[in-house]
């Protein structure tokens, strides 16, 4: 009987390690295996009883280990006490935010977080929502995944839209914001290959001032790029931070845009260069003047001759 | 002098055939180069026109080119280079002062030679010049596909846009200003009415 309690205890130690053994290969540390316990749960929610909210705490691991924070414990930012089950009611109080981590490390400094931090700020995001919206509301840490330079564009493209997409156009009708897809499309009526766009091309490229580098200042809808040509002719805005996300080598290469949008027999504002038309324009104009004012003196001249 | 039949009917039919292209062309054309959000000609369409107006016009251009090989409309278009300098001063200089001060027309039209050297150059200029530049450029538009990514470091369909986009500019200025010197002749509509009938009249040759 005795013996059989020691095989036992022997067993469930060996299944244990066993079990740990596999676990550990996925998840590093103890600490956020116990989170991932209750979080790997995707029903795990509670309802918020202010805002009457369904408050996600559902954390997809799979996402997790593909994101840019994969090496880091729950714990790195999550520092409220969670010792308790089921966690005390402290916890939501606790605030998370990005530059805590990101601000001090010279390593970040090419992200230039704080240049994104300011820019935020002024978006229409900021100003029009200023409690309600934070880095989170679009960037999830648990699978948050920077574009990255040779990525396939159209992925990088779909990726980055569904983000604006979660918000804009999600069915829940709420207040005077656009909150469907319907209303979206009617928005964006007046752009040509509508859906063509959606696919090739991020929100935020006309949603944003026009810079080389990517700009988190959201603009409102009326100061939004709604000129063909500021993206479609040489040396556009658009094109620049597209290709920002292509090796020169790999544009020298293939030349992907000129390829992908080019093959159509003609694009709106293909041919245009404000130079060449100015000239062109002023010459033209000029032209006629001269030719006007040739026959006028025809005409003058040749009452006079007659006389 | 007796009136000179200077346009046979397919120069003629050539000719208007090409007026009826470039007023297309140069619509659809400035329709499509300045399209914006809101248009009022839509782009798909004006695409199709300008599209088929072109190839129409690669068409009346090749009737041009050969035309001038196999009738004796060819003749007008070469070059007598002596004293071609002397001719272009005098004819430039008709146009801007003997023209005011009435002096005689420097230039007799006869059955050799419709064209004073002005005219002459700029319509070799135009026709074996500008004209072939603006439809292979308006051809490569149509079929990108053979061409390279690049061309010197610059995207090759950038330069042919704006090769396109120049020519065109300047086929407008030469329409502009062909419009106005046919007005010069005999009478403000003496060289029209010889394009529509052929015949050229005018007792200043008598």
């Amino acid at each position: 009987m005795k013996n059989s309690f020691y095989v036992k205890i022997t067993a469930f130690f060996i299944l244990l390690t066993a079990l740990h053994t596999g676990f550990a290969n996925e998840i590093k540390t103890a600490k956020t295996a116990d989170c991932l316990r209750c979080h790997s749960m995707e029903t795990l929610a509670y309802r918020d009883t202010v805002t009457g909210e369904i408050v996600n705490l559902y954390v997809n691991f799979q996402q997790y280990q593909q994101s840019n924070h994969k090496h880091l414990e729950c714990v790195a930012c999550h520092t409220a006490d969670y010792s308790d089950y089921p966690h005390s009611e402290s916890v939501k109080e606790e605030k998370l935010y990005c530059l805590d981590c990101h601000q001090e490390d010279s390593k970040f400094l090419p992200y230039q977080f704080a240049e994104i931090e300011q820019a935020f700020n002024k978006s229409v995001h900021a100003l029009k929502s200023p409690h309600e919206l934070t880095c989170f509301s679009c960037h999830d840490p648990h699978q948050f995944k920077i574009s990255r330079v040779g990525e396939k564009i159209s992925e990088i493209v779909r990726y980055d839209n569904e983000i604006c997409l979660k918000c804009h156009a999600s069915t829940l009708q709420t207040e005077s914001k656009i909150k469907n897809a319907t209303e979206l499309i009617i928005r964006h009526e007046w752009l040509p290959n509508l859906m063509l766009h959606w696919e090739s091309v991020r929100c935020v490229e006309c949603h944003t001032p026009a810079t080389a580098g990517f700009s988190h200042n959201i603009l409102p809808a009326k100061q939004s790029v709604k000129n063909c040509v500021s993206c479609h002719s040489k040396e556009a805005t658009l094109l620049t931070s597209l290709y920002k996300y292509r090796s020169e080598e790999d544009l020298q290469k293939t030349g992907w845009f000129n390829k992908a949008v080019f093959n159509k027999a003609y694009i709106i504002g293909m041919s245009r260069n404000e130079t060449v038309d100015r000239w062109s324009l002023i010459i033209l104009g000029l032209t006629l003047v001269g030719l006007f004012a040739h026959g006028l003196g025809r005409v003058f001249t040749h009452k006079g001759n007659n006389k | 002098m007796k009136p000179l039949y200077l346009y046979p009917l397919w120069i003629r039919l050539w000719h208007w055939t090409n007026v009826l292209l470039f007023i297309i062309l140069i619509i659809s054309g400035a329709s499509l180069h300045y399209a914006g959000a809101r248009d009022w000609l839509a782009f798909d369409t004006v695409m199709l026109v300008h599209n088929t107006a072109g190839i129409m016009l690669t068409i009346a251009w090749l009737v041009f080119f050969i035309g001038n090989f196999v009738t004796e409309n060819g003749k007008h278009y070469r070059v007598k280079f002596k004293g071609m300098i002397a001719r272009l001063i005098e004819q430039s200089y008709y146009y801007a002062i003997g023209i005011f001060t009435g002096e005689p027309h420097p230039f007799h039209v006869s059955t050799e030679m419709k064209f004073n050297t002005l005219q002459q150059l700029s319509y070799i200029g135009v026709m074996y010049g500008l004209m072939p530049v603006l439809i292979i450029s308006g051809l490569l538009f149509l079929f990108p596909a053979y061409l390279p990514d690049k061309f010197m470091g610059i995207g090759s369909i950038w330069i042919v846009a704006m090769t396109h986009l120049v020519v065109a500019y300047l086929l407008i200025l030469f329409m502009l200003t062909h419009i106005y010197i046919i007005t010069t002749g005999e009478t403000i509509f003496s060289n029209l009415q010889a394009m529509l009938t052929g015949w050229h009249k005018g007792k200043r040759y008598e």
